[in-house]
């Protein structure tokens, strides 16, 4: 199977790996294999498993069952020390005893490199994060930011295979964030190197990844493409937790040419739906994917408008439908055009609704 | 009275307390160290009168000698007790540094639940007398004691070996005395240091035991000065381990002292004694308050 990582075998794969701490299981038979020159991230809450995931690959957990294979060698049973993985810790861990050069060079060192060489490999890797001429810095005279950059450089010096970044941007500032993602693509792209990043930000899986696996306890939920999760999420927890969707109950009424009628709360509505007739199903739909009072719009439902909320640019408006379901739609330009109790049609388009299944509890 | 008031009083608490039991002391014996010894209670001259007014006291002053400190270097014993003490002392903290490290080491890795029952443990022997402690090794590391005992039993040695009254034997008192002084202070710095630290040079390609040299240790080197200093300066003044354990041939300094002071009754030169041990222990006392300093500014 060629998927959008082809190129070759996958660099990592992951093969029905479980762990468990005492009675608390970690993560659960999971499989998932990220491809070479990738930039994957593992989104999820905190607990759902994707830091342990990634501290196996590190070598710093050993999973009880399953294999994890980089560039096609087995590597459960290989320390830490051992493996051709570079980690960008989430508190950095910067040595406070060492200067930024030194920091750097370390791993250098440990591979038995000559002085001479450390010494031009730090240069090159300072000026790749923009720290020419800090070498001499000690750490704690360092910003966050540029905390940030000795971590990374220190991590990629030894040119791994495998880059992991542990919530690499969750300890900047907002605006620092914006532009350190940025550099970090732009780092990825230019090295070519193979990147996967834990986060429970979205936004920031979604900014910077170009494949992305959901995970919620233990398990994956999905995987794929940033597009792909946000506009075909596989399940209501993936709906729910990237972004913010409209989710309406309803049960399958019949299915003709793949396109299934299914009865909701807001009428009869059509959609493409993989479920049996008699099936029960959870219609969703993103709010900015809504139209309004649009003549040409499918599925189209009766709705009035409840309250709305500036946003700058876009208002968000919480309307009732039929039923007295709730949706919320975004609507270009300012909230004055929609007063509270100003009827409108909602249209779902069909190539915007997505049929879910109906979950365990 | 005011909170103000209190306030200050409680301030002045330290100093009135280090005023009474510290530098009053250490004037009395200054001043006795810079006296003659006398047959007389107490034995030695000048004594300062109040009732001679200020002028006999002035005309007294006179009679104040360095004779003490002069005899401190002209004699040989005093040189060879300060080097004895140096030597034992210096001995004992390394050997206390090397027994104590993977204590404290082991401690500071152990489970975050385990670790003040750990600690009690190690601090579990200042729960008995010291000086029972002491003797006990007397009972150990005699000719016909336990540990002779056990190893001849064992068939590892033919015939006992002799460790009591020597300078091993002091040595092995100090090390097991001060133990806890090196364990504290080791299993603080470690204790504190990040996991995550030795995790990243694992991940940078070191084995643990480059992780150690190149992590665990340096970042230890606080505690590793405050362990020793702790050890050190009190077993260059140490007195009772040498008297119980070390042979008639173990030089101290305050053994010396002791025979000075008990002995020949010959007080200002155990004065003077204690005054060039005091300058001597001067560098490390200030050292280790620097590094108290250092640790509470981080």
């Amino acid at each position: 199977m060629s998927g959008p990582e082809g190129r070759g075998a996958p660099l990592v794969e992951i093969r029905n790996v479980s762990k468990s701490f005492g009675a608390v299981c970690a993560v659960a038979d999971v499989s998932l294999s990220i491809g070479r020159g990738a930039f994957f991230a593992l989104l999820g809450p905190s607990g759902c498993g994707k830091t342990t995931l990634m501290r196996m690959l590190a070598g710093f957990e050993r999973p009880d069952a399953g294999e994890i294979l980089i560039d096609g060698e087995e590597m459960s049973a290989t320390p830490p020390h051992r493996r051709p993985v570079n980690m960008m810790f989430q508190s950095y861990a910067i040595f406070p005893h060492l200067s930024v050069a030194r920091n750097v060079g370390f791993g250098l060192v440990e591979m038995g490199m000559g002085r001479d060489a450390v010494a031009t490999r730090v240069e090159e890797m300072l000026r790749l994060v923009q720290l020419s001429g800090m070498g001499e810095r000690r750490p704690d005279r360092l910003s966050g930011g540029q905390r940030q950059r000795v971590a990374l450089a220190r991590a990629l010096a030894r040119q791994p295979k495998l880059l992991l970044l542990d919530e690499p941007l969750a300890a900047l500032d907002r605006r620092l964030r914006e532009e350190t993602r940025l550099e970090l693509i732009d780092v990825q792209k230019r090295l070519g190197a193979t990147f996967l990043m834990v986060t429970h930000d979205q936004e920031e899986a979604m900014a910077t990844a170009d494949r992305i696996a959901v995970m919620r306890a233990g398990r994956v939920e999905q995987i794929g493409a940033p597009t792909e999760i946000y506009e075909r999420p596989a399940t209501r927890f993936v709906a729910e937790f990237v972004g913010d969707i409209n989710l309406v109950e309803g049960r399958v009424a019949g299915v003709e040419a793949g396109l299934a009628r299914i009865d909701t709360p807001l009428g009869a509505l059509t959609a493409q739906c993989a479920l049996p007739a008699g099936a029960r199903a959870t219609l969703a739909i993103r709010p900015e994917r809504l139209l309004l009072d649009d003549a040409a719009a499918q599925n189209v439902v009766a709705a009035r408008v409840v309250a709305a909320t500036y946003l700058g640019g876009r208002t968000l408006l919480r309307l009732a439908g039929p039923g007295e379901t709730m949706l919320r739609a975004l609507a270009p330009g300012a909230a004055a055009g929609w007063p509270a109790g100003r009827d409108v049609r909602v249209g779902l388009p069909v190539a915007a609704l997505t049929a879910l299944a109906q979950e365990r509890a | 009275m005011s909170g103000g008031g209190m306030r200050r009083i409680a301030a002045l608490a330290p100093t009135v307390w280090l005023v009474v039991f510290f530098l009053v002391p250490f004037l009395l014996v200054a001043k006795i160290s810079v006296s003659t010894a006398a047959l007389a209670q107490p034995p030695y001259t000048p004594l300062f009168d109040l009732s001679e007014g200020v002028a006999g006291a002035l005309a007294r002053l006179g009679e104040l000698t360095l004779a003490a400190y002069r005899a401190i270097l002209e004699d040989d014993l005093y040189l060879l007790s300060y080097l004895g003490s140096l030597r034992l002392a210096a001995i004992a903290t390394a050997l206390t540094l090397l027994i104590a490290y993977p204590f404290a080491l082991a401690i500071a890795r152990a489970p975050r639940n385990r670790r003040p029952a750990l600690v009690m443990l190690a601090v579990a022997p200042f729960w008995t007398s010291f000086l029972i402690r002491v003797y006990a090794w007397i009972l150990l590391l005699k000719e016909e004691g336990l540990i002779n005992h056990a190893l001849m039993a064992l068939g590892l040695i033919g015939e006992p070996l002799h460790v009591f009254a020597t300078d091993a034997a002091v040595v092995v008192g100090v090390v097991y005395s001060y133990l806890p002084f090196m364990v504290l202070p080791l299993y603080a710095a470690l204790e504190q240091q990040d996991a995550s630290l030795r995790e990243a040079a694992a991940d940078l390609g070191a084995t643990p035991w480059r992780t150690f040299r190149r992590v665990t240790l340096p970042l230890s080197l606080p505690g590793v000065m405050a362990g020793s200093l702790l050890v050190f300066i009190p077993a260059m003044g140490e007195f009772v381990i040498p008297d119980l354990l070390g042979g008639s041939e173990t030089l101290m300094i305050g053994r010396t002292l002791w025979n000075d002071f008990f002995s020949n009754r010959d007080w200002p030169a155990a004065s003077a004694v204690a005054i060039v041990l005091l300058a001597l222990l001067l560098p490390a006392l200030i050292a280790y308050e620097r590094l108290q300093l250092r640790g509470r500014e981080r």
